[in-house]
């Protein structure tokens, strides 16, 4: 039976790439609605391919997807109006200047021509990007593409907000910015699953994290029962950060050599 | 229905296209190719130059930049309205650039064409134009390109869009030239557009639907 309390669903999600690489093994994971969801894990983990498949840019093997309990099935597009996405490419018009990007994707998300003028011009005030500059968005630094991306992404209000790495590359401001709005929406029901490196970010900005390894879901719990968590696996009474626990998980007893020459 | 969003972005990107300039040479070579007198009509040599450069619109129109077709699959836009939008924006790409063409190519070469000619040019464009987008339709899911500019990838599928607007200007041959039944023409018209409009569409989009990854794929 699908939880309606998790907006988001991933049962048994498998993928083997032709070249042999096993990228999922088994994912399974439930994001609870209204949640800034954390999902972590080494480079080449499988993260960007679990968003991938949830974008339906990449076929399963086998597994289900549930976005608001409903299974995704081949052919269903309606369910991507109640998503955002910023995928690890950055932007996939990047001809056009950040205005008509913004003001396309309004409109192909079915907002009326006058919304998605005014929600453009808002979004274009709010993250700094200037509203009368023409140039492509190709010519942007990686920074502002980021934001556009993130623009497009919320620009219809959508329930879940997927999320791969949304601050790379860009500045404190910015980055602050962006998770006071993200804060916001979670706060008047979006959900947010994103993905990160910077441990730090993760653990005081999400309420819930999910932990990849090798295509496999090593742990899933609220931030707030991180620090003992880590105190349990490291066997530390005052408990540990969310690195520790996730370098512990990881890499477990495998520490690295230190180089013989520093 | 077709997705007018769709088409205007087609447009836009159509007059901001890197190898817009490509158009220089292809007038040059249907008004050099104009000139030869056993050509038999000018708009022979305007045809071949505007199909020629047309082939991204009408075969690759799916990857016509890295991303163009990811970023249409995260859209909640249905492949049916988003590719009749593509369609209708090569018609018009098609007729204006046919237009311009000819302008450009009549004014250097000393034939002037009759009303007639003029009038079988434009019922040539009206039968060949939906039997190439019935062929690029068929062909965009299967030979999908990086992006469209000047490599050999390039040079080799304009090659073929040459070959295929030749097989598909032969219906427009044999029923207006060699039967003269021009009824049939527009009969033939008629139905190459209905078959386009209510065949090739539906299904290249349940096409596309079904191998959205495998497309993905594509760098």
């Amino acid at each position: 039976m699908p939880d309606p309390l998790n907006i988001l669903e991933l049962e048994n999600l498998e993928k083997t790439f032709d070249n042999g690489h096993r990228a999922l093994v088994g994912l399974t994971l439930a994001v609870p609605a209204g949640s800034i969801f954390g999902f972590i894990g080494l480079n080449g983990a499988g993260k960007t391919t679990t968003i991938r498949i949830i974008a339906g840019l990449t076929a399963a093997d086998s597994g289900t997807v549930k976005i608001g309990g409903r299974p995704l099935a081949g052919g269903d597009r309606d369910y991507l109006a109640r998503v955002g996405f910023v995928l690890d490419e950055p932007l996939y018009f990047d001809w056009m200047s950040a205005r008509e990007y913004l003001t396309w994707v309004g409109r192909m998300y079915g907002l009326p021509d006058a919304e998605s003028d005014h929600r453009t011009a808002e979004l274009l005030d709010f993250f700094d990007l200037p509203a009368t500059d023409s140039r492509p968005i190709r010519h942007f630094s990686t920074g502002m593409k980021k934001k556009v991306s993130l623009a497009a992404a919320i620009i219809h209000k959508p329930e879940l907000i997927i999320l791969d790495e949304p601050l790379e590359g860009i500045d404190a401001l910015a980055a602050n910015a962006i998770k006071e709005t993200l804060t916001l929406m979670a706060s008047r029901g979006s959900s947010i699953f994103m993905t990160s490196h910077v441990l730090d970010t993760v653990e005081c900005f999400c309420s819930e994290v999910a932990i990849l390894h090798q295509g496999r879901l090593v742990l899933q719990c609220p931030t707030v029962e991180i620090r003992q968590r880590a105190g349990t696996v490291l066997k530390r009474e005052n408990g540990g950060s969310l690195e520790e626990l996730f370098v512990e998980l990881v890499a477990g007893s495998k520490k690295r050599k230190p180089l013989s020459y520093v | 229905m077709v997705e007018w969003r769709v088409v205007q972005t087609e447009l836009r990107y159509f007059f901001r296209d890197p190898f817009t300039a490509k158009w220089v040479p292809l007038t040059l070579f249907a008004a050099i190719l104009g000139l030869w007198p056993y050509l038999g009509s000018v708009y022979i040599a305007i045809a071949a130059a505007t199909f020629i450069g047309m082939e991204p619109q009408y075969v690759h129109f799916l990857h016509r930049w890295p991303g163009h077709f990811a970023g249409h699959a995260i859209l909640p836009v249905s492949w049916d309205r988003i590719i009749r939008g593509k369609n209708l924006a090569t018609i018009l790409e098609t007729v204006l650039v046919f237009g311009v063409v000819s302008i450009l190519t009549l004014f250097v070469t000393p034939d002037r064409p009759s009303w007639t000619e003029s009038t079988h040019a434009a019922l040539y464009l009206a039968m060949t134009v939906p039997l190439l987008l019935i062929t690029g339709n068929a062909l965009a899911g299967h030979e999908a390109r990086t992006g469209a500019g000047v490599e050999f990838g390039d040079a080799a599928a304009a090659l073929q869009m040459m070959v295929a607007a030749l097989v598909c200007s032969l219906p427009f041959v044999v029923l207006v030239y060699a039967l003269q039944l021009m009824w049939a023409a527009v009969l033939f018209a008629v139905l190459a557009i209905f078959l386009w409009a209510r065949v090739s569409i539906p299904h290249t989009a349940r096409f596309v639907q079904q191998h959205t990854p495998v497309l993905c794929q594509t760098p």
